[in-house]
């Protein structure tokens, strides 16, 4: 992926740089905008609830993140914003992220048998109430992660992000379900339904696997999960549950060597430790001398590893029900 | 003038070119309305040390939020455009006339438009970008490999 040579990375730059002045040309004008935006509503009042609702449910046909992310706040108060923690066994090879406050968890494995060198994660979370009109309608969790496994020297060999909402409206609920059968996919060559699967002694639908560069799937974990995964090469494999709930997804790389598992990443529920399905239905038994973090991890005020004691069983951090979960 | 007038008159040509790039001319104006709007009214706005990044942040979200709600359905936003525009650089032969070179644009992802806007249009350096995007500068470093590469194939010179 490298540019062979400077010269060639300075022309690529002064070409990616006119595309760009290219693009920004065309940009509208601040009178374009200025012309016709709305008119400002008093932050929290009547006027803004009303623009609230109008708007949401004339997008309720959208059916997309972007209305409960993005327009439909009314007033929104940040509860918490942590940095978070990420916490990796070396012996067992899990890794859990966690906020300082306890809000949910992310864990997942990394196989070291697909040579995967490091693992890098960028993760966030912040959680704040609605309110409507002096009524709390419920609290939501936003957490955007990154997840990067790299092999060897090749950057960007899996991206992941995700999301995690924890919406109380029947209006939200509509949208997540109706959400969780849209799985909008760019790049997807091939989206089927697989059956069902038990994991983690849960039977569960399984639910699509998808086999190009970039996919997109939305889930229900408690709430809402929606999961972005963009594998670089690789496939998808999400497990759902009855209830909606995201039980479970698998990444695999697409080397030479055929699909092989690389990480899979279960959801905990909210207090509720969820096992991990090792690949070959066993953990490893010898650390990766490369496993390590290096400048490229970042994940707020901490990282840092386990080490467990030799033969010594790893448990999985729980994460405690917080008032807004 | 009002307080969303003052946020245009001061900040609304920077955000405009970031939108454009994220989301392309005919719905970037949408989008920095839609963000000026929701973000002033924001408890979260008022806190933020630079409120100017803070928007800078939820354009990206934004974006973000409409590649993923509209999927393939809004990946032309550059070709019709670009095409019909007076005066636009297309008709001159620029990089933007270039089928391949839009096709590889509309295969960026929002976050990649975001770091490829602000390297090569505001020439800041990762680590300011990452400030800008609350992101790690390992992040930017990624996003815009990952950029290089994509737009590379679709210029012509370094075709193979």
């Amino acid at each position: 992926m490298n540019l062979s040579t400077e010269p060639e990375k300075d022309y690529l730059d002064d070409r990616l740089r006119q595309l760009v002045e290219e693009m920004v040309a065309n940009a509208p004008s601040v009178d374009e905008v200025t012309a016709y935006h709305p008119p400002p509503s008093a932050p929290g009042g009547r006027n803004g609830k009303h623009w609230w609702v109008a708007l949401a449910a004339a997008s309720l046909i959208l059916v997309t993140i972007a209305v409960i992310g993005s327009l439909a706040r009314p007033q929104v108060a940040t509860v918490a914003t942590e940095p978070s923690t990420l916490r990796i066994d070396e012996q067992t090879y899990r890794w859990t992220a966690s906020t300082a406050d306890g809000l949910p968890q992310f864990e997942g494995v990394v196989d070291p048998q697909a040579g995967k060198a490091r693992v890098t994660i960028q993760f966030e979370m912040e959680s704040w109430e609605v309110i409507d009109d002096g009524e709390t309608l419920g609290s939501r969790y936003e957490g955007n992660g990154e997840l990067f496994a790299i092999d060897g020297d090749d950057l960007d060999q899996f991206v992941g992000r995700w999301f995690v909402l924890e919406p109380r409206s029947e209006f939200e609920s509509f949208l997540a379900v109706d959400e969780m059968k849209t799985l909008d996919a760019f790049e997807v060559d091939v989206w089927e339904d697989l059956g069902t699967a038990t994991v983690n002694g849960v039977e569960t639908q399984h639910l699509r696997t998808v086999n190009k560069a970039a996919a997109e799937v939305n889930g229900v974990l408690d709430g809402f999960v929606s999961f972005f995964a963009i594998p670089w090469d690789g496939a998808l494999d999400v497990w759902v549950r009855d209830d909606g709930a995201l039980a479970q997804i698998v990444l695999f790389s697409d080397d030479r060597a055929g699909r092989q598992e690389t990480m899979s990443m279960s959801f905990l529920e909210y207090g509720v430790p969820v096992e991990i399905a090792w690949p070959d239905g066993a953990p490893p038994t010898q650390r990766s001398p490369t496993l390590a973090f290096d400048e490229e991890t970042e994940l707020g005020e901490t990282t840092s590893t386990t080490t467990a004691e030799p033969g010594s069983t790893t448990t999985t951090s729980t994460a405690a029900p917080t008032a807004n979960g | 003038m009002n307080f969303i007038d003052e946020v245009y008159e001061a900040h609304g040509a920077e955000l405009l070119r970031h939108a454009t790039v994220l989301v392309g001319p005919a719905d970037a104006a949408d989008l920095v309305s839609d963000v000026v709007v929701a973000g002033i009214s924001d408890r979260k706005w008022a806190a933020a040390n630079n409120p100017i990044a803070y928007l800078h942040r939820s354009l990206l979200n934004a974006a973000r939020m409409r590649h993923r709600a509209n999927g393939r359905r809004n990946t032309r936003e550059w070709n019709s455009f670009a095409l019909h525009q007076q005066g636009s650089t297309s008709r001159d032969g620029g990089l933007l006339g270039d089928p391949e070179v839009l096709q590889a644009i509309e295969g960026l992802s929002p976050q990649q438009r975001a770091v490829i806007y602000f390297t090569y249009w505001e020439d800041l350096r990762p680590a300011e970008i990452a400030k800008i995007l609350g992101i790690g500068e390992g992040s930017v470093k990624k996003h815009l490999a990952r950029a290089r590469k994509n737009l590379k194939e679709a210029l012509h010179e370094f075709k193979h």
